[in-house]
């Protein structure tokens, strides 16, 4: 028993010591690495769902009849998700002809399995011309900037990302602020001075002034002012424009 | 050897799962994983386990070296000596402690983040961190179900044999 502890103290002086010492070492083929967990979920996922799929849609031994619904039933799933699929690239389309700095659409395969963290993961890197701090966006709106950047995936942090902050004003006011994320749904609007009049549903967006995010993007509204008369700045809920939960492609604006 | 892979290629399903099919609030299945891991097999794989599943969960994060390896390790460690105190084991119990273990382990994650981040991270006591101690609990009965836990200590699954 006594031998068992050493052990385990060893062990735990050796992470404890390996997490300082790697900190800054992060790089290059090591980032690769440890994103390859991430690439197996992704495929190990694909495979379940296969397999439940084939469980689901596998031929029955009762008659070809029922096989034929079953194939209609494929049928017209596939036809309710090109048509989601046509509309949202038609979406991605119009973005691209009222961006000049539109740089390419990417598909979303996963997210954070943590409740901490608020990112996505895109299906293009570097090898498709992609770049950190490129901003992600949709035709509602701004959702957030490339972070890790791989061969051939990208991550994505969301402006509701407890790590994002970013340079806003406020469409109709003028005011200026920094929108920082708190790891749920919503964002908060920092720094707007007291006496400036706030209303719900007023417009946010970025004011170019952090040197990442180009100026005049929405990111999004005004849905509550959390504090207005307590010292000399409101804070102020903002909801993203885009819903954060049900993205499927974002468009990559280049910088 | 034959569980403990048995155990990892588990660990990567139901990573998968919660990347891909659970939106919103997620449990952390991997930390019920690792408890059963350390009940059935000691504090010492267990705790390696542990380790090296919290090294995979932050590697998905997008860390190298990040809080859920020290956490997942400390909690394989921490269940199986608080195991050994008790000679009655059971369902309700394994979920008792494996509640305790996940809000202890947030706990854990709040306080790195806070401390090597500078930035506040998600409160501790939001809703979306009550619900994943309440989806813990349910996994925690569930895998007692599946896995099979057993009066006799430590506890093994009826269908990994005794030779792995």
């Amino acid at each position: 028993m006594y031998k068992n502890k050493v052990v385990i103290a060893i062990f735990f002086v050796i992470l404890i010591a390996s997490s300082f010492a790697f900190r800054n070492i992060i790089s290059g083929r090591v980032e690769d690495a440890s994103i390859y967990p991430l690439i197996v979920i992704e495929e190990s996922a694909s495979k379940v769902s296969g397999f439940f799929r084939r469980l689901l849609f596998a031929p029955d031994s009762e008659g070809k009849l029922r096989e034929k619904l079953g194939e209609l039933a494929r049928d017209r799933t596939s036809c309710v998700e090109a048509e989601l699929e046509n509309a949202r690239l038609r979406e991605a389309l119009q973005l691209k002809s009222e961006r000049p700095d539109y740089f390419t659409a990417a598909e979303v395969f996963a997210r954070d399995h943590s409740n901490w963290f608020q990112t996505l993961w895109i299906d293009k890197g570097f090898n498709d011309g992609v770049k950190k701090d490129m901003i992600a966006a949709t035709r509602s709106g701004v959702i957030g900037r490339t972070h890790k950047v791989l061969g051939d995936r990208a991550s994505i942090v969301l402006i509701s990302d407890v790590n994002s902050a970013v340079a806003v004003r406020l469409q109709a006011s003028r005011a200026e602020g920094i929108l920082e994320g708190r790891g749920g749904r919503t964002c908060y609007l920092k720094y707007i001075p007291s006496d400036v009049k706030v209303e719900t549903g007023d417009a946010v967006i970025s004011s170019g002034l952090d040197g990442l995010f180009p100026d005049g993007l929405l990111l999004g509204y005004v849905a509550d002012i959390v504090s207005s008369d307590a010292g000399i700045f409101h804070v102020i809920e903002v909801k993203p424009a885009q819903e954060l939960d049900v993205i499927e492609e974002v468009s990559l604006l280049g910088r | 050897m034959k569980s403990f892979l048995i155990y990892l290629a588990a660990l990567f399903l139901l990573m998968a799962f919660q990347a891909v099919f659970i939106s919103g609030a997620k449990p952390d299945l991997p930390l019920v994983l690792v408890c059963f891991y350390s009940l059935g097999h000691g504090a010492v794989l267990g705790g390696a386990f542990g380790a090296l599943a919290g090294f995979i969960a932050d590697s998905a994060s997008g860390f190298l070296i990040g809080p859920n390896l020290f956490s997942k390790f400390l909690a394989a460690l921490f269940i199986y000596n608080f195991r050994r105190k008790f000679f009655v084991w059971n369902a309700v119990l394994c979920m008792l402690f494996i509640t305790g273990i996940t809000a202890a382990d947030m706990a854990f994650i709040f306080f790195y983040i806070r401390m090597f981040s500078g930035i506040e991270p998600p409160s501790l006591f939001s809703l979306t961190a009550a619900l994943q101690v309440v989806y813990n609990s349910a996994a925690a009965l569930l895998f007692y179900r599946v896995i099979g836990a057993e009066d006799g200590f430590p506890q093994r699954a009826p269908w990994m044999s005794a030779n792995t």
